[in-house]
Parts: structure tokens; sequence; C-alpha cells
């Protein structure tokens, strides 16, 4: 007799098993459909006449797509850039049910939000959230993670999983060194050979209410061989500074800082653009400050990384109404240039977006940009706000389907 | 499987986004990989020569005119007896090869030679399911079969790959 647990193990394992030998059964390139077509041969003067005409049709391509891709048609960017695709698949990082200790990641498709494959791992704690991020291609995904709390001095070690054009899982791997300490955020460049990351020297807080030093200092790792450039926040020497955000420019060159300093009442957000080609240094040294704000904002940033070209998006609430409105800008680095409004949460939406527990993560090509619930949203109270997680395209939030039941500590694309 | 363009980019187009995904498709219906490669290419040589006669979703037709030719390759073996031959040849992991068995952990080894083991019309439907990630209404039809036996085909061939699985344990 067989049971109905043994049908729902023998479903998994057959779905893993065939998603596991698709995986690795190597088919060769579809052979060419077109063989037995039978062609008329070319009549010899016909050979100038197409070739010149190839000529006119190849000026005519590219003339065309040069004005496609003028800066004028890249909403804040002031360099030009091709149209990224959307990414096909994102990925989300939540604690399984078994505690805060464990991990579950989950692959979904963009496009209907199916899950096209998940795993977990055990004694990983992904920290203060929304450390998972990806490099170009949407291939390889990477995420710091050290065990939970322990009170003890912590190391942080840092993974890439990969997976295949069909949003399987294909490699789960250690990458760079560990290092130590609590790593706060991080991000690696799009070609994923170097990542940035900021981290509290300490371990755990002891306690409640006490944090760890934080010293905003910026370390960039070469994945390949482990070597480390610091750049040393020397503002942090006057007051308290936490990095909120860490994301790389498309060009793999620049680092967009977003920090906060911290203090009695709002914080005061500096977001720089620091010039990684050197060996370190001073980060404001090193940096151009894209924006600084002081506590007496009526429209404030909470959140900003890096948009097309040199520009930056940033998640912005806007005070006034009934409640702070989330709007996401995209701010062009040239002083005086006018913001793009990307998107603005509407004024009569039913279910209205807590500001402050929201997270923006763009792509690496900074092209297309997501907004979902992060920190602080993890009770069953807080499932109203889920359909407003989606990415933004045409001034509209494009929701992604499957979101009201994953509560992600981090989420990437 | 991806989006189908094939109104936009023509039947290279459909044929280049879905041939690997087919061939695996049929490769894992027929345990054989070479096979799986010639049905799928018929498959397209046919609508080639005809012109055009898919139509709506090209995915369903191109799905279904796989399984059907895995299936007359499926009769022709057995009339010339060659399947058996062929499994003596193959790899202890059809449709993989030696090498790629070799990389794949024991127990699904033993979950795809179980799916192997089945009648065809079960693995189809446990294919279609399990691998294309179909709803029961999609897989009835793309088998031309209703909802009502996609689902207790598929339920049978679970319980009988459990027994399998748990007998060569």
């Amino acid at each position: 007799m067989t049971s109905e647990d043994d049908i729902t193990r023998t479903a998994d394992r057959l779905s893993a098993a065939l998603g596991a030998a698709a995986d690795l059964m190597v088919v060769p390139d579809a052979p060419a459909l077109r063989a037995e077509r039978h062609f008329k041969p070319a009549k010899g003067w016909l050979l100038p006449l197409t070739a010149a005409a190839s000529v006119v049709v190849i000026a005519l391509v590219a003339v065309f797509v040069t004005h496609q891709a003028s800066p004028a048609r890249t909403p804040g960017g002031t360099q030009a850039a091709a149209q990224a695709p959307l990414p096909e698949f994102y990925m989300t990082a939540s604690y399984a049910s078994t505690g805060p200790n464990d991990l579950y990641f989950q692959v979904r498709r963009t496009a209907g939000g199916a899950v096209t494959d998940s795993m977990s791992i055990s004694a990983a704690h992904l920290g203060w959230g929304g450390y998972l991020t990806a490099a170009a291609g949407d291939r390889d995904f990477y995420f710091a993670h050290y065990p939970y709390c322990t009170k003890a001095a912590t190391v942080t070690t840092f993974s890439r999983i990969t997976i295949t054009s069909s949003g399987r899982i294909s490699s789960f791997t250690a990458v760079g060194r560990p290092v130590p300490g609590m790593v706060t955020d991080f991000a690696v460049s799009p070609d994923g050979s170097r990542m940035a990351y900021n981290a509290l020297a300490a371990g755990c807080p002891s306690g409640p209410g006490t944090l760890p030093a934080m010293t905003g200092d910026i370390q960039i790792m070469n994945l390949s061989t482990g070597a480390t450039r610091t750049w040393q926040n020397t503002a942090a020497q006057t007051r308290t500074t936490a990095v909120s955000a860490l994301s790389w420019a498309a060009d793999g060159r620049t680092l967009v800082i977003d920090e906060d300093s911290l203090g009695g009442g709002r914080s005061e957000p500096t977001v720089y653009r620091l010039d990684t080609a050197s060996s370190g240094g001073s980060l404001q040294g090193d940096s151009t400050t894209l924006l600084r704000q002081n506590s007496s904002c009526s429209t404030c940033v909470s959140l900003a990384v890096a948009g097309p070209g040199d520009s930056i998006t940033a998640l912005e609430s806007q005070t006034g109404g009934q409640h702070p409105r989330v709007l996401v800008v995209s701010i062009p680095a040239a002083a005086g240039s006018p913001r793009t409004v990307l998107y603005r949460e509407p004024d009569d939406s039913a279910n209205p977006v807590l500001t402050g527990s929201m997270g923006l993560f763009a792509d690496p090509s900074g092209q297309w940009v997501m907004l979902w619930p992060t920190g602080g949203v993890s009770s069953p109270q807080h499932h109203p706000i889920v359909p407003a997680a989606g990415w933004i395209s045409g001034g509209r939030l494009h929701s992604l389907p499957g979101a009201a039941t994953v509560f992600p500590q981090g989420i990437a694309w | 499987m991806k989006p189908s363009t094939y109104r936009d980019g023509g039947l290279d187009e459909v044929f280049r986004l879905h041939w690997a995904e087919l061939v695996r498709l049929a490769a894992f219906i027929l345990s054989d990989r070479g096979a799986a490669e010639d049905v799928v290419q018929d498959v397209f040589m046919r609508v080639h020569r005809r012109g055009d006669p898919m139509r709506g979703d090209p995915q369903y037709y191109l799905r279904a005119a796989v399984i059907n030719g895995c299936r007359t390759t499926l009769r022709r073996w057995r009339l010339i007896r060659r399947h058996a031959e062929q499994q003596e040849r193959a790899s202890p992991c059809p449709p993989l090869t030696a090498e790629e068995a070799a990389m794949l952990s024991e127990d699904r080894r033993r979950v795809l030679a179980a799916l192997a083991s089945l009648p065809p019309r079960r693995r189809e439907v446990l294919v279609l399911r399990f691998y294309l990630e179909l709803s029961e209404a999609e897989i009835a039809t793309t088998l031309g079969i209703s909802p009502g036996t996609v689902k207790s085909t598929a339920a049978r061939g679970l319980a009988a790959m459990a027994r399998e699985l748990r007998e060569t344990s």
C-alpha cells in the first residue's frame, strides 16, 4: 500500500531529478531548419547590387539604433545606455519555519511568478536584511551570511548561487574570503569580480539597544584573490554613520554609497559616488557627493541606489496627506538637472505602503527597479501591503505574482 | 517554456527557442537522446514543409506533436524489438549519458530509472507535470485527454514509482 506521504515524497524527488537531469543534459545546437529548402542560383549581376543594398540597409539601421539609444531617451542618465532586458528571474531569501538560523531561497520568474527552484541552508542568517545581490546576466546571485547572533565575535562569509537559463539552481559555492565581524551591506560588481561591503568590527550586539561601533568604512574585495582595499570614512570621526545601501553603477567602476548619519530625531542621508579605480584611501576624497539632506526635508530620501548611467534612483516619502506617499525618482548626477518621477503611489491607494519598511532593488544595469517591503515586515498582519511589491515601468508598479507568499529578508534580480 | 514568438519571429525563431526543451521532453519519454532529437527535428520539418499548420499557441501544438512522435517511435521500437537492445547499450540512467549520469546523485539516478520503467502514457503525464510544470488542464489539452484521466494517471504513475523505489532501496 502506498501512502499519501510516499506519493508526495516521490513527486518531490521526481521534480528534483528531472530538473537536475535536464540541467546536465547537453543538447546540441538546433540543426539548420532550412536544410531542405531549395534556392534558385543567384544571377551574377545581382551580387554587386545586393552588396550595395546591404550597405545602405546597415547604415540606416545604425542611424536608427543610435537615435533610439540617444541620451534624450534615457531618463535620468546623461550617458547613452542601451535598454537592458527585464531580468527573467529574481531570487528571494527568507527564514525557514525552523527559525532564523535557516535560510530558504526561491528562484522565481518575473513573468508569472512561478517558483523555478528553491534551496535552504542551515546555520546561516542574513543579519540585518537585504544582503542578497545579483551580478549582470541574471544568473549569479550572492549573499552574505553568518550564524544567528550568539553575542560572540562573528565572521561573515559570502556565497554564490548560480541558476541555469531555466531557473534551476545549478551551483552553490563560497566566494571571496570570510570577513571578521558583521557585514551590514554589500554589493557585487556587475561582472561578478569584486564585492563592496561595510562591516561592523565587533560581533553581535551585547544586549538590547546596543550596537557595535560603526565606522562607515567601505571595503572592496577582489573575489578571485581575496585582496581588499579600504576607503576610510573621515566623516565618521565626528558623527555616527551607518551605510544604508551599496550599489554598483553599470560601468562596474563607480560605487554608490547611501549613508545615514545617526543621532536624535530623523536621520540625515548622504549619497556618495565613489570612484573605485584607486588603491583605497579616503571615502570623501575619492567621492563626489550626489545628495545631502537635512532633517527638515518634506520629501525625504529613505534609500538611494545606482541608476542608469551616472544617475541615482531614490525611494522618497512625501509627507502632507493622510499618510506619507512613496515616490521613486531618478536623480541625474549633474547639479540642477531635473528629476524624473518613475513611480508615485496613488493617492487613493487602498493599501498604503509603509514607507519606512520598503526596499528598493535595482538590477545591475540600474534600469529596472523593484519596490518591496523589507525589514520589520514579518508578521501576517502585514499581508495586505504585499501586493504593493513589484517592478516599476512606465509610471506603474507591476505586481509580481506569488509575492504574497514570501516575506523576503533579501531579494535580488 | 519561454513565451513563443512564432507570430513575430517566424518558425526559425520558434525552432531556436524551443528546440532544447522539446528534445529534453522527448528524451525523458523515450529514454534515448538521439531518437529524441530525431523526433523533434521531424516535427519541425513537417511544420516547415506544410507551411503554417499551427493554430493558436504553438507551444501546445509542438508539445503534442513531439509526444505523438515519441509514441510512433515507441511503437516502431516495439515492432522491431530495438528498444530492448538499445536499453542494454544505454547509460544506467536514461536518457543521460554515462558521464552525465555520474554527476547525478544515486537517489536521482534511481528516480529517473523508475520513471523510465513506467508505461509510456504515465511517463508522458509525469514528465509534462514535473519537468514542464504544466497544470492538469494544460496536460489534458496537450494529450487530448480529460483532466480526470490526467489526475488518475499521474497518481498511478507516482504510486508505481514509489513502489519501485521502495523495492530497490
